[in-house]
């Protein structure tokens, strides 16, 4: 996959095994100043260790100034492998007028031993000019991980932030640490209890190794200090007694993110997997805030509509991720789709799957989520198992401009809809939707959802149905709905009278029922929708007109493609 | 050659030190760079042979190797236009020098920003052995090379050493 990436705040999202993490990981590899990574045959894709493991990562806009920068684009480093990057990728050389770039190449055969370089233009050929990076000069990039290995950065062990921002002050710490251990294996402990008792296995090994012919000249037990666990890395951060490391998990991301700020004057790059974790939603928006403002470039992935509605999809900060059956990753920036700002923030939550039910409005979403738990007493998944979400799209004409922006980004996309307004959405509207791949769900000719409802149940629980309306708003009686109905010019004439359980089914009753209960908004909010059609589906006849779409629409929600 | 020509070579923005064979141009540039000169310097020769003078009269010295980094004019200029053959406009073989091309293809590479970013990162200032060998578009080169860095150019007019080139030397007036 190639991610041509705009903006210095890049979040990914997608449904779950889309390979978020991968490509966060997959740029970490490549520019982290780490010495060695291992790597096994189920790192190749599809474990066919014939096909190399490339990553490869352009950075441009870099502060030449700074003198670290100055000193990685010396002539005996990397100053005459700058290259070009157009937005196909990278040029072997820069362009008149164009950008000036350097490209990080990581490779890994099936020896499996990593190897990093410096390229010219993107790396296809094995006789390209190329020269070795080495861990040092990587870490010029100023990359951090502040997720997974966040407890390190506390410490100043190896690679950590501490160690970098102490990088230019001559510390020996190292130094110090072993001698503080050599001090510790020196000291006498053999007047503890404790190693008293030790002392005396200690002796009988000795006179056991003798018998078997290893002459020993005096055994004891004494601290053995690795070299490797009492090193600088063994200094870390305490608040008081307490070492960082110990905080809460959403505090020591802040704290990491707060120490990466001060990395290289701020200029760096860091890399969050999931950077809500931890975070309650204030703080969410906070760091996501501070975050912003730094001159830093961010790589996250997140699965909280909080993080996306606080980032702008104008402005290229979120990015889709798909996998298509064959294990092809790629990217696209939700900004790509013009005018879906509003949505994005609206609906944030539906973003975060993969497939999506476009819902006309609340009244279709309740009706939907009272569908969903009706299947769910029946043993089915419910339908956010299945990674499908709902869509408000604010009204029948706004379904054909928002659908097939849906699946442009790569989400599966099917349409509930009313059938009451041609003017909004017409046949050959719906006709372009199914074309353009959207699966469509659509009442009978005429009907709004409401009507649809009032023209399927069975006529002696259209009482009950009434009722129930009343009961589950906030304001409206159950006389105010009989009062309308009987009022009402087409059957005004009947004198209904007061008690619904009197009045004989008739078409025009039902017809009067349904657009009164749709146009005077008896449901339209998606609790109102919801309630009652949880009341409704058990009474509804399986033949009845709307158990039949929404059952094949659920069909289409378990399909798994 | 004394102390204070030394100092003189090391703080002059540009200038020549014109002397004949056997004065001690050698031991001069080994001198000012150790001493006298802050940065890393370009010290710039004809030949190997020349490369080779220098590294042992460094060794000699003991002169830490990041004060300095020898080369041919050739081979510097060399390194900068097979990597940017577009750039400096340079159209034949970059596996096979053609050097009547590569000086001018690298006069052109110096107009480039992200070259003279590159070699103001590397160098504080530039020295020139055996300026008598230059030829008129090497000169070129060491010209608009000036107007990066202090060069400092050293040489005596008898001791072109190759006589049969095509082009012509550069004379001592125009430097």
């Amino acid at each position: 996959m190639s991610w041509r990436i705009k903006g210095d705040f890049n979040c990914i999202i997608g449904s779950g095994d889309a390979c978020k993490t991968t490509i966060l990981t997959a740029l970490d590899y490549a520019l982290s100043p780490r010495l060695a990574l291992s790597f096994d045959d189920s790192d190749f894709f599809n474990q066919d260790v014939d096909q190399k493991i490339l990553i490869q990562v352009t950075l441009a806009d870099w502060d030449e100034t700074q003198p670290s920068i100055r000193h990685f684009f010396q002539e005996s480093k990397f100053a005459q492998y700058k290259c070009g990057l157009a937005d196909t990728g990278p040029l072997p050389e820069p362009q008149a007028d164009g950008v000036v770039a350097v490209s990080l190449s990581l490779r890994v055969d099936k020896s499996l031993e990593p190897i990093w370089s410096v390229v010219k233009g993107r790396d296809e050929e094995d006789d390209q000019d190329r020269k070795p990076i080495y861990a040092a000069d990587r870490a010029v990039l100023g990359l951090s991980r502040l997720d997974i290995a966040s407890d390190a950065h506390f410490t100043w062990g190896r690679n950590t932030i501490l160690t970098r921002l102490s990088a230019n002050n001559e510390m020996d710490l190292g130094g110090v640490i072993a001698a503080l251990a050599r001090g510790m294996r020196q000291s006498d402990i053999s007047s503890q209890q404790s190693i008293m008792e030790c002392q005396s296995i200690a002796d009988s090994i000795k006179e056991e190794s003798e018998s078997a012919g290893v002459k020993l000249t005096a055994l004891s037990p004494k601290i053995d200090i690795q070299r490797q666990s009492m090193t600088a890395g063994a200094v870390s951060l305490h608040e008081e007694n307490v070492p960082l490391r110990n905080k809460g998990s959403g505090s020591k991301r802040l704290i990491g993110a707060a120490m990466q700020m001060k990395l290289h004057g701020g200029k760096n790059i860091s890399i969050i997997d999931e950077i809500e974790l931890g975070l309650e939603p204030h703080r969410i928006r906070g760091l996501t805030y501070k975050l912003k403002k730094s001159r830093q470039q961010i790589f996250a992935t997140t699965h909280s509509p909080v993080v996306i509605r606080e980032l702008s999809a104008t402005e290229n900060e979120l990015y889709v991720c798909k996998r298509d059956a064959a294990g092809i990753v790629s990217l696209e920036s939700l900004g790509s789709v013009p005018d879906i700002q509003g949505q994005v923030r609206f609906n944030a939550e539906a973003f975060l799957g993969s497939k999506i039910v476009a819902c006309e409005g609340l009244t279709e979403i309740g009706c939907l989520r009272a569908y969903d738990t009706y299947r769910f007493d029946e043993n089915n998944p419910p339908v956010w198992s299945l990674a499908t979400s709902y869509f408000n799209c604010g009204g029948a004409g706004r379904i054909k401009s928002v659908c097939p922006k849906l699946i442009q980004l790569g989400y599966q996309t099917a349409v509930l809809c009313d059938n009451d307004a041609s003017d909004q959405l017409s046949a050959e509207d719906v006709e372009n939707l199914r074309n353009g791949g959207a699966y469509v769900c659509q009442w009978d000719d005429g009907n709004s959802t409401e009507r649809q409802l009032f023209a399927d149940l069975p006529w002696h629980h259209i009482p009950m149905l009434l009722t129930k309306i009343s009961e589950n708003h906030d304001t409206l009686e159950l006389a105010t709905i009989i009062d309308c109905i009987t009022q009402d010019s087409r059957v005004a004439g009947q004198n209904l009278g007061t008690q619904p359980t009197a009045w004989t089914d008739s078409q025009v009753l039902r017809t009067v029922m349904g657009e009164m209960a749709h146009s005077s908004k008896w449901i339209k909010r998606i609790d109102y929708a919801e309630k009652l059609f949880r009341f409704a589906f058990p009474l509804l006849p399986d033949a009845s007109n709307i158990k039949l779409r929404l059952a094949e629409l659920w069909t289409w929600i378990q399909r798994n493609e | 050659m004394s102390d204070e020509v030394y100092r003189a070579i090391a703080e002059a923005a540009s200038g020549f030190v014109e002397s004949p064979a056997g004065c001690g141009k050698t031991e001069a540039i080994v001198r000012t760079v150790g001493t006298y000169c802050s940065g890393r310097q370009l010290i710039l020769t004809h030949t190997h042979a020349g490369i080779d003078a220098l590294r042992q009269r460094f060794r000699e010295h003991n002169i830490p190797s990041g004060k300095f980094h020898i080369d041919t004019i050739a081979g510097w200029s060399w390194g900068w236009v097979r990597r940017y053959p577009n750039n400096a406009g340079y159209h034949s073989s970059t596996e096979i020098a053609v050097w009547n091309e590569v000086y001018a293809a690298m006069s052109i590479l110096l107009q480039k920003n992200f070259v003279r970013k590159g070699i103001l990162n590397s160098y504080a200032g530039v020295i020139i052995d055996e300026y008598q060998d230059c030829t008129v578009s090497m000169h070129r080169v060491i010209a608009d090379l000036k107007l990066l860095l202090p060069c400092r150019v050293l040489g005596d007019d008898l001791q072109g050493i190759f006589g049969i080139v095509d082009e012509p030397l550069i004379g001592w007036s125009d430097v």
